[in-house]
């Protein structure tokens, strides 16, 4: 009887369903926070602000060029006169820029500091959203969601060369100027009009913002470093900095890059922006661009990043002061910067082209993402997925720097599912060896499987004739010929198609008709196998 | 849920609304967790699943409070594209954090039955475990789950008895 089948079924469900504790004490806080960010950005691309999730940063890195001198503050930026603070708040406005590249009706809109959505770009196309951080001499602007019509072609963030390339901000006459490593002007900024209304943006934000109390203070000098430390320079600080306590399954980190770039990850997902140490030590860090993941068990580090005001070495640990002078955190040395790939490397959504293309090429004097090198794509075959081969064992990925994986072996555990999770997608990896197998040396890779985090991101995951994340049943068949079709299901597919290489199965998982999955290896692991 | 760009002109939720908002959170995340872990298989996922339905619920709040405010929640949930989250494909297989601390008999069979259970759901397809969980395990009415997915009353039908059928199959219990 089919009704002692659900009776029988819903009996089984109670007693096995987990008890879920959900954290609920920063839904509204959170919520808010996206309000604020969506306020502006009505037609937005779709990637903007799901769950901040990787993929927010994936977009976010795409356009995110590197400052052209980083962190480090060289002479001519030493050279210019400190704006004082209470000069500072002069910044909020409603701002024309005029700027090489750019068009005559664009305005740059800075209302409180260090807020989501503080900055935002009026263009003709719409509105892109970012944050900005001032010092005595250092500007650093990060933006984040961008109108779908100001969209690269490639779906990366809008070029903005004047504002990516501003590293610093001087006042002139009643306007300000913005100012590049070279000491060059990239854009003036001037009270003149304002921009034409956009039907996706709230009324309001048309208008010139009104500093408040709330954006003078954060426009203040952060109060000194407590007695004890010492400033920490931009040279100090650059490289891989991880929480200092027992180390996290979910491997939270943060990256200070030399180029002035900054990536990070509360363990599940990613943020980024710009930083810069200005001549008094302050520390210059826009608000990030993803948010924490409210159930993550990780640690709040972009968060806290975002939060300090300055920065100190003590006994080799990074010391994050906030604005006050209180300590909120101290990171240990997880190693140099240059043994990761650089941002633009592993948050390239998709290749980009070698030579600059012209808008991206006005006004920058140095180097800016489209010139940055693509990914080298994994190459996905009988072997395995790039540098994730079967067979491999977990230590010698976990030594292996173009892996990176993401976790960490549980000793006992002989089965180990491991996963990298970079903005777009992530790569899993199935570990098996008999029960008792020491897992750092005895497990191997029994499968590796590629997902999209979102069903047509393209990652550079490369299977034949092109066929990646993304590519159509048909594209899949034409590459893969002799294959079969199954309904079998995944979270991420509707159905399967099965293929092989050599004596190695690979198999694409098809949400829609975009592949969502590509899995080398044994789909079928026994759980006993398991232990 | 594409009323994502709908309503953000919104200014605040006022803040007795808040508080209406934080009671109703405080009573219902447990069940959606539990629609959320049906639907998902994933601890952790489901509490971040829950998570972002609330916000959801939060933003709508004016909306979702004016008729019923745990079926504005559910609804929400059910519709988040699960496969656009931290898929883990087989995590299913091993999720040594559920396991318990100590090798009690009970804890370990009741982890190897969700174990089952779970497997069973994910070999859904996801339109019929989604109308599967809410028809048969959340006993919605067919007319709810229509709703509630969007989808129209027949496939509702349709696809629950089929569902079921497979759900069944998948847990050796046919015959039965």
């Amino acid at each position: 009887m089919s009704d002692d089948f659900l009776r029988r079924l819903r009996e089984r469900v109670d007693a096995a369903a987990p008890e879920i504790p959900v954290e609920t004490a920063l839904v509204v806080p959170r919520a808010r926070r996206r309000r604020a960010l969506r306020r502006s950005v009505g037609a937005v691309a779709a990637v903007a602000v799901l769950g901040g999730s990787a993929w927010t940063a994936g977009a976010f890195w795409a356009g995110q060029p590197s400052a052209s001198m980083g962190g480090t503050p060289n002479d001519v930026i030493a050279s210019l006169a400190p704006v004082p603070a209470d000069q500072r708040v002069g910044l909020i406005g409603m701002w024309r820029v005029a700027a090489a590249g750019e068009g005559p009706g664009t305005f740059l809109r800075l209302a409180g500091p260090g807020a989501m959505s503080g900055l935002e770009v009026w263009r003709a196309c719409g509105v892109i959203d970012g944050s900005w951080a001032v010092g005595p001499t250092r500007f650093v602007a990060s933006t984040y969601t961008s109108a779908a019509g100001c969209m690269e072609p490639d779906g990366s963030m809008p070029s903005i060369p004047w504002l990516y390339s501003a590293t610093a901000y001087q006042p002139d006459g009643d306007g300000w100027d913005l100012i590049d490593a070279s000491g060059a002007i990239t854009a003036t900024l001037r009270h003149d009009g304002l921009p034409a209304p956009d039907p996706n943006v709230i009324a309001s934000e048309a208008q010139a913002p009104v500093a408040d109390d709330a954006a003078r203070s954060l426009l203040s000098d952060a109060a000194p470093l407590p007695t004890g430390l010492r400033a920490a320079t931009a040279a100090e600080v650059v490289g891989l900095w991880v929480p200092s306590g027992a180390p996290l399954a979910t491997n939270p980190s943060i990256e200070l890059a030399g180029d002035g770039t900054w990536r990070g990850s509360d363990g599940c997902n990613g943020a980024g922006g710009r930083w810069a140490v200005d001549v008094d030590g302050q520390f210059v860090i826009p608000t990030g661009g993803a948010m924490t993941a409210m159930g993550c068990d990780g640690a709040p580090l972009p968060e806290l990043i975002t939060t300090a005001r300055r920065l100190a070495i003590d006994n080799g640990q990074l010391v994050l002061v906030d604005r006050e002078g209180q300590a909120i955190a101290r990171l240990a040395w997880g190693g140099p910067a240059s043994v990761l790939p650089t941002a633009a490397e592993t948050f390239q959504a998709t290749p980009v082209p070698a030579t600059p293309t012209a808008t991206s090429t006005v006004g920058v004097p140095t180097t800016s993402p489209t010139t940055a090198p693509a990914q080298a794509a994994w190459q996905v075959s009988g072997a395995g997925i790039g540098p994730i081969r079967l067979g491999r064992t977990l230590k010698e990925l976990a030594d292996d720097p173009a892996v990176r994986l993401n976790t960490s072996a549980t000793p006992g555990a002989p089965c180990l599912a491991r996963f990298l999770m970079t903005p777009g997608y992530q790569i899993s990896v199935e570990f098996a060896g008999a029960p008792g197998t020491d897992p750092g040396n005895g497990a191997v890779v029994a499968s590796v499987s590629a997902l999209a985090l979102d069903g047509t991101s393209a990652i550079p995951v490369i299977g034949r004739s092109g066929v990646a994340l993304g590519s159509s049943a048909a594209e899949v068949e034409t590459a893969y010929p002799g294959g079969t079709w199954t309904s079998a299901t995944t979270y991420s597919s509707d159905r399967t198609y099965v293929t092989s290489d050599g004596s190695v199965p690979i198999t694409f998982g098809l949400a829609g008709d975009a592949v969502a999955e590509i899995l080398v290896g044994r789909a079928d692991i026994p759980v006993e196998f398991c232990g | 849920v594409d009323d994502e760009h709908v309503d953000v002109l919104a200014i605040g939720v006022p803040v007795d609304a808040t508080t209406d908002f934080e009671l109703f959170m405080a009573e219902s995340a447990p069940a959606l967790a539990r629609t959320a872990w049906l639907l998902c298989g994933d601890v952790r996922q489901a509490e971040e699943l829950t998570q972002q339905a609330l916000m959801r619920t939060y933003l709508h709040w004016d909306r979702a409070r004016a008729t019923d405010p745990l079926a504005y929640a559910r609804r929400t949930l059910a519709n988040l594209r699960i496969d656009t989250w931290r898929v883990r494909r087989r995590e299913v297989l091993v999720e040594p954090g559920l396991l318990p601390d100590e090798a009690v008999a009970c804890g370990a069979d009741r982890a190897a039955d969700r174990d089952q259970l779970v497997r069973a759901l994910a070999q859904l397809p996801r339109r019929t475990r989604q109308i599967v969980v809410l028809r048969y395990l959340e006993d919605l009415s067919e007319r709810q789950v229509a709703e509630d997915l969007g989808v129209s009353l027949g496939t509702v039908k349709s696809t629950a008895s089929r569902g079921l059928a497979q759900l069944r199959a998948a847990l050796g219990e046919e015959g039965r």
